[in-house]
């Protein structure tokens, strides 16, 4: 393997000034990473300690992969190194994605890594990484080490990675983007369980992300790459803030009264029959009552498998819901939308009226634009269904219009999407919801594309559109302090079920339901107090989804779902033992 | 649900060209295009009144031949592009109308039968029976279900579109969605499967005159003159068509490639 | 390998071994001699089936090696030759080369080893096809270029990285192909035959096509459909043979 000559660890010389100290496992002195002529890393200095747990947060190209690759000695490609990056040991590097070879059983990869560094034989590995996967908890009846790692959940291929790496046992582990993509209660379990096990062992501890991803929670200490240069961050992975936020609650106004009202909506989707000729089905949204008030912020919070996207598709009958209704003003637009699925309407005006008025904004904004039409014609098109009151002739003026309370320039109108960036797709996403001057946006993680600078745009402009033209707004989220930051009320969901309701203050500082206490923990960098991972929603527990995961299950758990009950005024949650303490053995 | 960073590095890293087929596809509808005009002017270079194929110069005997080569490939490949299109499109229109099992049957079906040696049909097509009618009828047959598995494949991602969700939330009635997103959006994927029928039906042609049972002698063809300057053992005869032949082919797939390449064509869109 | 084999080869039995023998079956019923025409038949398969599986074989494995060293060496010798057979492409159908093929046997060369030649040739091109941009996916820096990015970093050398992580990802889409590719040999074979005269089916068939005998022609057509549904199920017995992914139960003891 080439050596750039940045290897090289030069015992003694670095820790003159520490005479009584071992030498320490990372001690990079004036590093310098050029991509062409910009500069990625400005003569950087780092020391790590034996059992440092240390995070480096940083958005999109600032250089943490090439970091990381120049302390694993492998440079990446294109980018010069200069400085001394001295590891004492050996080291092993996490890339990013977490993807092993798809089409080999893991038992063999895993047996060939820890073969190379260990030499021992298959057995001798796979009990080692079985040792490993015991610290990162994942249950004997989950490890399925003779299948390709494409065939295994994303939580589990990252826990076998984590164990692989234990069972080697290196002096210093680099993680790139640890977890990424896994759910915020799974990712922040693992990576605490990864962060206990270098402290405990002695093991140098790089973990680097952006820096949304709360790696800093499980870290030591965290440090942000910003414009070459690595600076101390404060708690929540953001270098130092300038301002607090304005405190939530006081600028929203109180909510008046209720508009969208949803009564046991509930969505499934059928199955291929039994074996025995019975007819199957998949319930993905149980009985979910919700009513949203003028002016009036929700968030909808939930993980993977939560349902909350099938929830916002509901509201806005798109398609409409299996079971139950939902009325806007009080008129029902399940059966309105249910009878106009043929192209002639009986009730044209009146399903469009209420179209005008709820307004999505999609996960993916630049999927929903028309990639054969410019945005300004598509607008034209929605304009002229939704509010046929604008005459032909002001209909460019609207549109016009739209875009700058969005955020763009008029002239966006003449793009054409394919042409636009992640954010001026969700920008004109918001656009077009704003187009026909709605009174309520419910919107399915419209920010999700996005970097963390670009999603605070985002949404500083949306809530800006929302205090402005005193909207209402549902907004589904799985970022617990974020949905809830500038909301009335959060409604918690779990696979398909509200598992608690309360106005967000409530919720944002004590909330009850396991799982959302495990959310919120996971928001904050915390440890979350959840066991394993969500089950499939093909293979649900019986009894409360929760309980295989939960500190407070006990046998009763399996017997009964709970209901949801309210427990102070307008606090609601569903479980049997919210008030209890939590199980001593779990 | 927070996603895998970008590729920081890839950026420079990766040249700006976003499909190298594209270019490809442009030279080999060049190519294409210059075979057919100097097939069509091939008469003006052989010596004044009849056409005989034997006396001629062999390099103007070969483009002679290509008249007959590139318009039954034209005539064979639009049929079948047209029937596989209309296949896939018939399936979904059914799936809507009956249910998904017709649907799924439909292109099980086509699946199967991509899986057959289906271009055997045309020899045996052209020996049975010798008329150029059922002989494009056979060649559009063997190239159509190729044809109908991409085309269904391309409508099936179109129709889960987001972007039609979007058009039926701003209200528009099924057929407005149909007529102002759908079918602008289902042309050029369509017609990209469409060309897949041009390189098969002239590959299946040239094999079946190759074998003396394709179009008849006074149309001339590529895969006769080959055949026949094999059978006869003349080298000087067999390369200028076998080198037509392999260049109007390679051209054809470089088409087809290039439309099924994806949908990045259309950034530059006027 | 034999057990998977096994089960992908009676998965085949309705459309590979079905259809052969109601060819076989079909042309003893309408042939003039029928012992005669079914054993011919059967013998004719047999020959074809010598034909092409092992030019496929050879064909395809080849490719594959070169297309994946054309993306990993492209200026090496092995890298030019993968090059070459990627872009040869579509330039070089196998009724062509058969041709060209018959042209050589005239001027004295032996036809056995030229025929698996000309088969060959074609298959290669389309495994060079598809593993030079597989195995450069393998090896770049996208997405697919993750798990060979994971190795190095988890320190393997450089050998188990390409043989294990990279070339695996390069042959995966060859295996996928290679429907496509027994469909190109089957028609090349066929050429072939006619043109060597060789005793094929596809020579029958043709012979019967060319009288306008349709009781000969139809059941030599079944019967090749049949094979190739054969050569098919063998492509995919190799599939699951190479790619564990396609297989479940490998048993890991002790963890």
């Amino acid at each position: 393997m080439s050596d750039p000559g940045l290897s090289h660890h030069t015992p003694g010389h670095h820790t003159l000034g520490h005479p009584g100290l071992a030498a320490a496992p990372v001690d990079v002195d004036a590093l310098t990473l050029m991509l062409g002529d910009h500069v990625l890393l400005d003569r950087a200095t780092l020391r790590l300690e034996r059992g440092e747990v240390l995070a480096i947060t940083g958005g999109a190209g600032s250089g943490k992969t090439a970091l990381l690759g120049a302390l694993a000695g492998q440079p990446v490609p294109g980018v010069d190194v200069a400085g001394t990056a001295g590891v004492d040991g050996r080291r092993l590097l996490i890339a990013q994605g977490g993807r092993l070879a798809p089409r080999r059983p893991l038992a063999l990869q895993v047996a060939e890594v820890v073969g190379h560094h260990l030499g021992v034989d298959l057995r001798a590995a796979l009990r080692r990484v079985a040792d490993g996967l015991d610290r990162m908890g994942v249950p004997p009846a989950a490890r399925r080490f003779d299948l390709p790692p494409e065939q295994l959940p994303d939580s589990l291929r990252w826990a076998c990675l984590f164990a692989m790496a234990i069972a080697i046992g290196p002096a210093l582990l680099l993680a790139d983007a640890p977890c990424a993509g896994l759910d915020p209660t799974v990712r922040l379990r693992l990576l605490h369980r990864l962060a206990d096990w270098a402290r405990a062992e002695g093991t140098a501890l790089i973990l680097a992300g952006r820096p949304e991803d709360g790696l800093a929670g499980p870290a030591d200490r965290a440090l942000s790459l910003r414009r070459g240069r690595l600076v101390p961050s404060g708690p929540d992975g953001e270098p130092q803030r300038d301002a607090e936020p304005a405190p939530p609650g006081h600028p929203l106004e109180v909510p008046g009264t209720v508009r969208l009202r949803a009564h046991g909506v509930g969505v499934s989707y059928p199955l291929a029959p039994a074996p025995n000729g019975e007819r199957r089905q998949l319930t993905v949204l149980h009985a979910v009552d919700l009513d949203l008030r003028n002016g009036e912020t929700l968030a909808l919070l939930g993980e993977t498998g939560s349902a909350k996207a099938t929830l916002v598709r509901a509201l806005l009958c798109l398609p409409p819901p299996t079971t139950g209704l939902v009325a806007w003003m009080g008129r029902d637009l399940t059966a309105a939308a249910t009878t106009t699925s043929g192209s002639d309407d009986p009730d044209p005006a009146g399903l469009r009226r209420a179209r005008r008025d709820l307004q999505p904004l999609f996960p993916d904004p630049a999927a929903s634009l028309d990639p054969a039409m410019t945005v300004g014609a598509q607008f034209a098109i929605v304009l002229e269904s939704l509010r046929p009151d604008i005459a032909a002739d002001r209909r460019a003026h609207r549109i016009a219009e739209a875009l700058e309370e969005a955020g763009l320039r008029a002239e966006t109108a003449a793009r054409w999407p394919t042409a636009l960036t992640a954010a001026e797709a969700a920008h004109v996403g918001l656009a077009r919801a704003l187009l026909s001057e709605p009174r309520v946006l419910i919107g399915d993680e419209p920010a999700a594309t996005l970097s963390a600078d670009e999603r605070a745009g985002f949404l500083d402009t949306l809530l800006a559109a929302r205090d402005r033209r005193h909207l209402s707004l549902i907004l589904a989220t799985e970022r617990m302090e974020e949905g809830l930051r500038d909301a009335h009320r959060g409604l918690v969901l779990l696979m398909g079920r509200v598992v608690e309701s309360a106005d967000a203050a409530t919720l944002r500082t004590a909330p009850l339901h396991p799982y959302s206490r495990a959310m919120l923990a996971a928001a904050r960098g915390d440890r979350p107090d959840l066991a394993g991972d969500a089950p499939s929603a093909l293979n649900q527990p019986a009894g409360c989804p929760l309980r295989r995961r939960c500190p407070k299950a006990r046998p009763f758990c399996a017997q009964a779902m709970p209901p949801l009950e309210e427990v102070a005024p307008g606090h609601r949650v569903a479980c049997h033992y919210w008030d209890m303490p939590d199980n001593g053995d779990a | 649900m927070a996603g895998i960073d970008p590729q920081p590095l890839s950026h420079q890293a990766l040249p700006p060209t976003p499909r190298p087929g594209f270019a490809r596809g442009l030279s080999g509808a060049a190519v294409l295009a210059a075979l057919a005009l100097a097939s069509a002017a091939a008469p003006l270079m052989a010596d004044g009144a009849t056409i005989r194929r034997i006396d001629a110069d062999p390099v103007v005997a070969a483009l002679l031949d290509g008249r007959g080569s590139l318009s039954f490939a034209l005539l064979a490949g639009v049929l079948g592009g047209v029937i596989g299109v209309g296949w896939a499109v018939a399936a979904n229109l059914l799936a809507g109308l009956v249910g998904d099992r017709v649907e799924r049957r439909m292109m099980r079906g086509a699946t199967r039968l991509a899986g057959l040696p289906l271009a055997l049909l045309v020899p045996l097509a052209g020996g049975l029976s010798g008329s150029v009618g059922l002989l494009a009828l056979a060649t559009a047959f063997a190239a159509a279900p190729a044809v109908a598995t991409l085309a269904h494949a391309e409508l099936d991602a179109l129709m889960r579109a987001e972007f039609l969700t979007a058009a039926r939330a701003a209200g528009l009635p099924e057929h407005e969605v149909l007529r102002r997103h759908l079918i602008p959006n289902a042309l050029r994927p369509l017609l990209a499967a469409g060309m897949l029928a041009l390189p098969r039906a002239l590959a299946a042609e040239s094999f079946a005159s190759l074998l003396g049972l394709g179009l008849p002698p006074a149309l001339g063809s590529w895969g006769a003159s080959v055949g026949l300057a094999a059978r006869l053992g003349d080298p000087l005869a067999l390369a200028p068509p076998a080198l037509l032949l392999a260049l109007a082919l390679w051209a054809a797939c470089a088409i087809a490639d290039a439309g099924v390449a994806g949908p990045a064509s259309r950034i530059g869109k006027p | 390998m034999p057990r998977s084999v096994l089960r992908r080869l009676i998965d085949a039995v309705p459309t590979a071994f079905l259809p052969m023998a109601a060819g076989v079956g079909l042309a003893a019923a309408l042939g003039p001699d029928a012992a005669d025409a079914a054993l011919g038949l059967a013998r004719g398969l047999v020959v074809t089936l010598l034909l092409i599986l092992p030019a496929l074989a050879i064909g395809t494995a080849l490719g594959a090696l070169a297309g994946a060293w054309a993306a990993l060496a492209p200026r090496s010798a092995g890298g030019l030759f993968g090059r070459l057979l990627a872009g040869a492409g579509p330039l070089l159908p196998g009724f062509l080369l058969a041709a060209v093929a018959a042209l050589a046997v005239r001027a004295g060369a032996s036809p056995a080893p030229l025929g698996w030649t000309v088969l060959a040739i074609p298959a290669a091109c389309q495994a060079a096809r598809l593993s030079r941009p597989a195995m450069g996916r393998a090896l770049g820096p996208g997405p697919e270029g993750g798990a060979v990015r994971m190795a190095r970093g988890l320190g393997l050398d450089e050998r188990a990285v390409l043989r294990h992580h990279a070339l695996p990802q390069a042959v995966a889409p060859v295996m996928g192909g290679l429907r496509v590719a027994v469909l190109a040999a089957m028609t090349g074979a066929v050429a072939l035959e006619s043109l060597l005269d060789l005793p094929g089916a596809g020579a029958l068939m043709i012979d019967a096509a060319r009288a306008g005998s349709a009781a000969g022609a139809v059941p030599a057509l079944i019967a090749l459909g049949g094979l190739t549904a054969l050569l098919a199920a063998l492509g995919l017995a190799v599939r699951d043979w190479i790619d564990p992914a396609n297989r479940s139960s490998t048993p890991y003891e002790g963890a």
